[in-house]
């Protein structure tokens, strides 16, 4: 036997041992581990957040003698993964903060991990209500959005704008009913009443023909709509050669035209009217530097994920900043995270102390042509935006 | 003529090589839960999981002959019910683990009696369509969480014999326990007069209908052990995270547990816990160091294919035989 476990001994190298290795921890280095997509179909995001809050980092050359170091994890967009490596960033790099997901699944999966170990996490993106609500720890403050907060106000003006009527349209899963359910909650509060709503096959729909009439056929005054990815490409050209425009107001969730799309979505684009936490044209100090600063280094006009890791990587700045550059008490610099309040590309940032969810500004904008893509033009600027938060105790 | 002789060959395998090679795989699992931290005991139970996965796909694909691209549909089924049985109805987790399976074995029969009749092609794209389906349903089902999944799945509570199974190391202890059960099973199945039938059946299922074999329910049998031990990976596999989401279900995982036996090499039950680990560990620590580590990995399995069509397990087979001729010769 014993020389059995010889003759084979060779084919255990790619074993064990491989992961033993315990790395050292280096007090003059700040880690910060990114959960993010870099492949899959979240790629582009996960590079935009990484990309932005890199060029946070890299405007503050040191914090207190310290580095900044960022240990890319890829989730592949797949729950499962995303696990493992969240172990991975905490146990064997031993990263001081996390940031990530992008998708909601993932932030759900890795939550309990990350709340056990008490390491702190940002999200950049990731937007399940349920993150700052039932799900909420002091370990979690979310920087970007909740489902809610983008679509619920959205609902409110439109009712005030004396729109009566809307159809509902989204991808089937869980993002695409929660803001639906958002809109809807405060379009009815408003005085508005919903005359149907389709929910169509998650990133499988490629012909929204049958949709499109069915649209049509309700009489609604308006569609609310959220697409994102080739979807939203997709849909709003279809839309627009079909009229759709011409019979309602097309509005939705502001991704549906994000600056990511805009590119191939080109002049159907216009006149849609979205809500979303950043819109390129605000006209303000930090944005335009940002705008020129990311522009220098990456060649593109940066999208609201973009402006989500810059954020990001500014709250981290700050947090540091505020604990002196002590970060070892792992609780201290959780609650030194939700205790920041920010100006950033896209107006005042403040921490929800009830939830830890974001209290950001919310823009009602218009897709108008510009001179090569279309712009958004904002219409009007919702202040100060909170997610209710019910069921988290904090 | 080449293609009828392919078909009459039996899938080979040494049940002497194959314990020695699970050995040296549970000796090297040990040493590495033993001496290795948090993580490396997470992913050794992870990979003992999987490894059930791939066992189970392995006696599907070896001794029923069927390749199934739905398989992963059995790992939700397991993974789903024990969700169901801990939160919903408060069972205990190692009871829910035994009724998946029993669930799983249920609904494993139930498909296997309408589609094992189906050869080939047919039976690849009926189970894809029903995996599919599967996904499609839980992806939108209110009830088990849409497509965030559902989180708060404990593991089994046996403090009163003063043991912790929140502890990594005492799950990946148990999951190899698991593992080990499962593979001493299907090799003893693959030993018995039902694992020689099942491989008459596959050489040529006319001649063994001829001399009274009963060909449609020796598939059925396959098929429904099969699944039920998928179901058990399942059933484990959300224990392990406390969280289960629909992409456990979708047809890549199938994919990805047949490139794990092909690696491993079909037929041989230790090789698809061998495939198992290597393909895992490749995936895992290629992602650490570049983006597009998937090309890499698709390049590495088809020159498996191309040039080692028995796998790693043949690989072996080689070398212990040019061993052997070695010592012959002194």
């Amino acid at each position: 036997m014993i020389s059995f476990l010889f003759r084979y001994f060779k084919l255990l190298i790619t074993l064990p041992f491989l992961f033993c290795v315990a790395n050292a921890n280096d007090k003059n280095i700040i880690k910060i581990g990114t959960l993010l997509p870099y492949s899959g179909v979240y790629t582009v995001l996960g590079e935009e957040i990484t990309n932005a809050m890199k060029l946070a980092f890299e405007e503050q050359e040191d914090i207190f003698d310290k580095k900044i170091e960022v240990i890319r994890g890829d989730t592949e967009v797949k729950p499962n993964i995303a696990l493992q490596k969240a172990r991975k960033l905490i146990s064997s790099d031993k990263v001081d903060i996390l940031v990530g997901p992008v998708s909601s699944s993932v932030a759900l999966a890795i939550r309990d991990v990350v709340v056990q170990t008490k390491t702190p996490l940002i999200i950049p993106n990731a937007g399940a209500n349920v993150l700052t609500r039932e799900k909420c720890s002091k370990f979690i403050t979310r920087i970007s959005f909740s489902n809610h907060q983008i679509n619920a106000p959205m609902g409110t003006w439109m009712a005030n704008q004396g729109i009566k009527t809307a159809f509902l349209l989204a991808p089937d899963y869980a993002a695409g009913k929660e803001m639906m359910s958002a809109f809807r909650d405060n379009f009815e509060a408003g005085g508005g009443s919903i005359l149907g709503e389709e929910y169509t096959p998650f990133r499988k729909t490629k012909d929204f023909g049958p949709y499109l009439a069915r649209i049509k056929n309700s009489g609604a005054e308006a569609l609310y709509v959220f697409y994102a990815g080739g979807e939203a490409i997709n849909f709003i050209k279809q839309a627009h050669s079909f009229g759709l425009g011409d019979i309602m107001k097309i509005t939705g969730a502001g991704w549906t035209t994000s600056p990511l799309f805009l590119p191939a979505q080109k002049d159907a684009a216009l006149g849609f009217i979205g809500s979303l936490n950043y819109v390129p044209s605000i006209d303000s100090v930090e944005n335009n530097n940002f705008k020129k600063a990311y522009i220098d280094k990456y060649d593109r006009v940066p999208s609201e994920f973009a402006v989500q890791g810059y954020d990001t990587g500014k709250v981290i700045i700050e947090a540091v900043k505020s604990l002196s550059g002590d970060i070892s008490n792992k609780e201290k610099l959780a609650s030194a995270i939700n205790n920041i309040s920010v100006t950033g590309p896209r107006g005042p940032l403040t921490i929800d102390k009830k939830s830890n969810n974001v209290i950001q500004n919310i823009y009602i904008f218009e897709v108008v042509s510009g001179d090569n893509i279309p712009e958004l033009k904002i219409l009007d600027t919702i202040q100060a935006v909170k997610d209710p938060g019910s069921g988290c105790n904090l | 003529m080449d293609y009828m002789e392919d078909k009459m060959k039996a899938v080979n395998y040494n049940p002497r090589l194959r314990l020695h090679l699970f050995i040296v795989l549970v000796v090297s699992a040990l040493i590495s839960i033993f001496f290795g931290g948090y993580f490396t005991r997470f992913f050794i139970a992870e990979i003992a999981i999987l490894s059930i996965f791939a066992m189970s796909l392995d006696f599907l694909a070896a001794r029923g002959g069927l390749v199934s691209l739905g398989h992963a549909m059995f790992l939700g089924i397991g993974a789903y019910s024990t969700t169901i049985f801990i939160l919903n109805l408060g069972i205990s987790p190692f009871i829910a683990t035994i009724l998946s399976l029993l669930i799983g074995c249920f609904i494993g029969l139930l498909i296997s009696y309408f589609i094992v009749v189906l050869n080939g092609i047919f039976f690849i794209m009926v189970t894809l369509a029903l995996g599919e389906m599967f996904h499609a349903w839980v992806f939108t089902s209110e009830l088990l969480g849409g497509s965030d999944g559902i989180s708060g799945i404990i593991r089994p509570d046996i403090s009163f014999m003063g043991i912790d199974m929140n502890d990594p190391f005492i799950f990946a202890i148990y999951s190899l326990l698991w593992m080990s059960l499962i593979y001493f099973i299907l090799s003893r199945i693959t030993d018995s007069p039902l694992g020689r039938n099942l491989d008459a059946l596959r050489q040529n299922h006319m001649r063994l209908s001829a001399i009274g074999g009963y060909a449609k329910v020796y598939k059925i049998i396959a098929f429904t052990i099969s699944s039920g031990v998928a179901s058990i990976a399942g059933s484990l596999y959300v224990q392990l995270n406390g969280f289960i989401s629909p992409e456990l279900t979708h047809w890549t995982v199938s994919g990805e547990g047949l490139i794990m036996i092909i690696v491993g090499g079909i037929g041989s039950i230790s090789g698809a816990i061998l495939g198992a680990s290597v393909v895992y560990i490749l995936q895992h620590e290629l992602s650490n160091f570049i983006s597009w580590w998937m090309l890499i990995v698709g390049l590495l399995f088809i020159l498996v294919v191309l040039f080692m069509q028995d796998g790693l397990w043949g690989l072996i087979e080689k070398l212990r035989l040019r061993l052997l001729k070695g010592k012959n010769k002194i």
